[in-house]
Parts: C-alpha cells; sequence; structure tokens
C-alpha cells in the first residue's frame, strides 16, 4: 500500500468519507472531524507511518491538504 | 467543610458513613473525590490533589487507596505527586494500568492541543507529557473486595477507553467519564469503541437504580432521574 492510500484509508476510516470526497475536506468542515476526530487523526496517522506529530503540527493540520505537507516534514511523501 | 483548600463536600446518600469531597482540576474540569470515614481515606481519580486535603493534613495513613475510573491523564495527572507523599496503592482494572503507563494511550501527548481546541482555539495551554507506573492492585473484568475498611464494587466498562471503570460504594457510583451532566459519552478518542459501549456498557448503565447518586469525572454529583436516562440514552 502506497502512503497516499494509507492516508486515504485513514481519512475515510474516521471521517466516512469516499477517496472522491477527501480533496477539500477540512477541519470543523463535517460533524466528525471535531477536535476529537482530530484526536484520533493524529494518532491513527502517528501509528501508521510509525511518527509522532508536534503540537504546532497537529494545529497547522487543518485541512486533507495541508496534512500532506505537514506529514512531509516527518519525512512521510503523500504523492 | 465547603470550599476550603480547594476542596468541596458532595452531597451524599443517606445513611452513608463516608463523607465525600471533590476538587476539580482548572484546566481540565475533571473531578478527584477524597472518601473520608474514620479517619481513613480513599481517593477516586487523581486528576489533581490539592494539599493539605481534609483528614489527611498532618498525618501519613499506613496506605492510601486510590481507584481509578480510566487511564486519561486528567484523571491521573496527580498520581506521581501522591505516590511521592502518601503510602499509595493504586486499583484499576489492567487495561486501565496499561492505560496510564503510556503518554499516548493516557492522552497526555495530546492534552495541549486538545485544550487548545477546548479553548475555541484562544488559549495554548503547556502540558507535559507524563507517565505513571503500573497499579498495584489489577482486575480483569471486576473486582469486590474490603480494603482499608472500604468495601467497594469496581467494574470494567470499555467504550471510553479499553479500561474504563465504574467504582459502587454504600449507593454512590463513581462513573469516571460516563455519565457526565451535559455531555454525551465519548468513544471517539484512540482507544475508544462505540461498538463495546453499546455491547457492555450502555446495558449496565441502564441498570442503576433510580435515585442512585453518581460522582462523575467532571461536573458535580446527581442522583439517577428520568431526565439523565433520557439525556443519556439509557
Amino acid at each position: 500500500m502506497t502512503n497516499l492510500e494509507t492516508y486515504n484509508k485513514i481519512f475515510r476510516g474516521i471521517f466516512r468519507k469516499t477517496d472522491d470526497e477527501l480533496p477539500g475536506l477540512k477541519y470543523r468542515g463535517i460533524a466528525l472531524w471535531d477536535s476529537i476526530g482530530h484526536m484520533d487523526l493524529m494518532s491513527e496517522l502517528e501509528e501508521a507511518f510509525d511518527i509522532r506529530i508536534d503540537t504546532q503540527d497537529v494545529l497547522a493540520f487543518t485541512s486533507y491538504e495541508t496534512g500532506k505537507e505537514v506529514l512531509g516534514k516527518y519525512g512521510v511523501a503523500i504523492e | 467543610m465547603n470550599n476550603r483548600d480547594g476542596w468541596r463536600r458532595c452531597r451524599k446518600p443517606d445513611g452513608m458513613e463516608a463523607d465525600i469531597f471533590c476538587a476539580s482540576d482548572p484546566v481540565t474540569g475533571s473531578g478527584c473525590y477524597l472518601l473520608v470515614k474514620n479517619g481513613t481515606c480513599a481517593v477516586v481519580d487523581a486528576g489533581c490533589f490539592p494539599l493539605p486535603a481534609p483528614a489527611l493534613s498532618g498525618h501519613v495513613p499506613a496506605f492510601l487507596p486510590v481507584f481509578l475510573t480510566h487511564g486519561h491523564c486528567d484523571h491521573i495527572s496527580a498520581l506521581n505527586s501522591l505516590r511521592e507523599h502518601f503510602p499509595v496503592l493504586t486499583v484499576c482494572s489492567r487495561a486501565c494500568s496499561e492505560e496510564i503507563q503510556d503518554t499516548k494511550a493516557n492522552m497526555s501527548r495530546r492534552m495541549e492541543a486538545f485544550l487548545y481546541y477546548k479553548s475555541n482555539e484562544t488559549k495554548l495551554t503547556p502540558y507535559a507529557p507524563f507517565r505513571c507506573g503500573p497499579a498495584d492492585l489489577c482486575f480483569e473484568e471486576e473486582i469486590r473486595f474490603l480494603l482499608g475498611g472500604w468495601r467497594l464494587h469496581m467494574k470494567r466498562l470499555p467504550g471510553h477507553t479499553p479500561g474504563s471503570s465504574v467504582i459502587s460504594l454504600d449507593g454512590a457510583l463513581f462513573s469516571g467519564d460516563y455519565l457526565l451532566p451535559g455531555e454525551r459519552v465519548v468513544t471517539r478518542l484512540p482507544g475508544g469503541s462505540q461498538e463495546q459501549y453499546e455491547t457492555y456498557t450502555r446495558p449496565w448503565l441502564q441498570t442503576i437504580a433510580e435515585g442512585t447518586w453518581i460522582y462523575p469525572g467532571h461536573g458535580r454529583e446527581f442522583q439517577m432521574c428520568g431526565e439523565a436516562r433520557r439525556f443519556h440514552e439509557l
């Protein structure tokens, strides 16, 4: 499974969306992506990619797209 | 003693021998309960523990039982300090004991961000990740025991976390992060499970007798009633 596939799978699982619905998805843009869903998302991403995301980056992770940039800082290329 | 030194005297069931005091952590709002009976003390959750505390000032008990409802950091953040001050005997489910030893499972690694969101993104409160040593006495599903004059029943009820438990004592029920006034149960945090809540926990909570005093992990104590049942869909 590629990093993108893993990334999308986590988003689909937590936010119950299809791949087509992921682009443009934003924090607080849907009911499930609230602060609690965000904690779950960070936890799943950390486990899947074996990284530890700093608080500042947790806060900077505000959308499906910016999340890719955040993970890039940790050497995880989502392409 | 009311609101003295950070401790508030709670209302309690008729005929209950023990006095119950509560202290709330100003940052997280989590409650710590101190039970006092004939000079002996026990603690339920340790999210904060202001000193001096009722019945503990000026003497160190032979041991201090600390019963944990679950392992989230806002319910255990004073546990390490308590262990330094008193001969603590920590009792919780085995799953809870694992939670308190891990910064991810106890959420302390995420608490800074979580509190920021809870403040409506207005305030970043420093919160250092921490872990605690394992509990001294663990149970798998439930345990009934008499410990230092305290007769308790602890039952694991997963859903909020794998190790979440409720604690029954003389008609009082310490519910942890279940049955919070005005807040529905959260099962979406890491380790939480709506399926387990529906399978094990909700059916058990439905059996709580009318009038039972509930001591939640956040907010004030209340008696089980129709309104609470409706709110929590029990």
